[in-house]
């Protein structure tokens, strides 16, 4: 049964250069496959989109974004085609997917600050998380 | 007394107008004693040949059986000829910050996110249906 941790990453970036040890320790813990995927300007795959660069284009909220966003994006949709335009990503995103049976279902946890006091909490939420998905996914 | 062609055909008219009235009249007072059914939705269908994704994000079809607990999955290589159902929930995708995985009320966050996913789907389904 398919459940895995993605972390998309940036060889530039000292924030995933700090996070990526310890989720892959948390992994690790639980015996979950994870996988770095490179999506930074000097890295191969560059082309590629990450998650919060697909969330901001105007098409995105159209067909998925909430009722508020649709009303906030006449305002906003010249600053979202800008960003879309200069290929602006963030990193960290940390990506659970999982597959139920049915369909992929995926969480995207973008961001992540390494001097905070909540980077403990956030880890612990994440390593509960996942491991209620893995024995719902292995229940099956 | 005699009376004429004439008189018995007013008298025959004006009955008949009057009675006309009041069985209109009674018919409008009349109470409703079956009331209509609202129509029920048919429920979604259990089973049959249905179209999933796989594991590998790839379409897959699966035929799930009445009675039995029988899943047979068939790649998407192939052209069914059967109309495969479609699933109404498209695949699921939450969006969370830092700052909200941090928090204590994350999972509830997640779970009401999900029914927000699932209502939404449901209204996409019924408008296309």
């Amino acid at each position: 049964m398919l459940l895995e941790v993605i972390l998309e990453d940036d060889v530039n970036c000292p924030k995933c250069e700090k996070l990526l040890p310890l989720l892959r320790k948390v992994c690790d813990d639980l015996n979950v496959p994870f996988r770095v995927k490179f999506l930074g300007n000097r890295a191969v795959a560059s082309y590629e989109e990450d998650s919060s660069s697909r969330t901001f284009s105007p098409e995105w909220i159209e067909r998925w974004g909430l009722k508020e966003h649709k009303k906030k994006l006449k305002k906003i949709a010249p600053v979202l085609t800008y960003l879309q335009r200069i290929g602006a990503q963030t990193f960290p995103n940390v990506v659970i997917r999982w597959h139920d049976g049915v369909r992929i279902k995926e969480i995207v946890v973008r961001g992540f600050n390494p001097d905070s006091k909540e980077a403990r909490t956030y880890l612990s939420n994440l390593y509960a998380l996942l491991k209620m998905l893995k024995q719902v996914v292995h229940r099956r | 007394m005699v009376y004429s062609v004439f008189y018995y055909a007013t008298e025959a008219i004006t009955r008949a107008f009057v009675g006309l009235i009041l069985k209109i009249v009674e018919h409008a007072k009349r109470r409703r004693i079956v009331e209509e059914k609202r129509r029920e939705k048919r429920p979604a269908p259990s089973w049959g040949f249905f179209k999933v994704m796989s594991e590998a994000g790839m379409p897959e079809y699966t035929w799930i059986g009445r009675a039995t607990n029988l899943k047979v999955a068939i790649p998407g290589l192939i052209r069914l000829p059967i109309a495969a159902r479609e699933l109404r929930k498209p695949p699921t995708r939450l969006y969370f910050s830092f700052a909200e995985a941090a928090s204590k009320d994350w999972f509830r966050e997640i779970e009401w996110l999900a029914e927000q996913a699932e209502k939404a789907s449901e209204e996409v389904g019924e408008g296309a249906s």
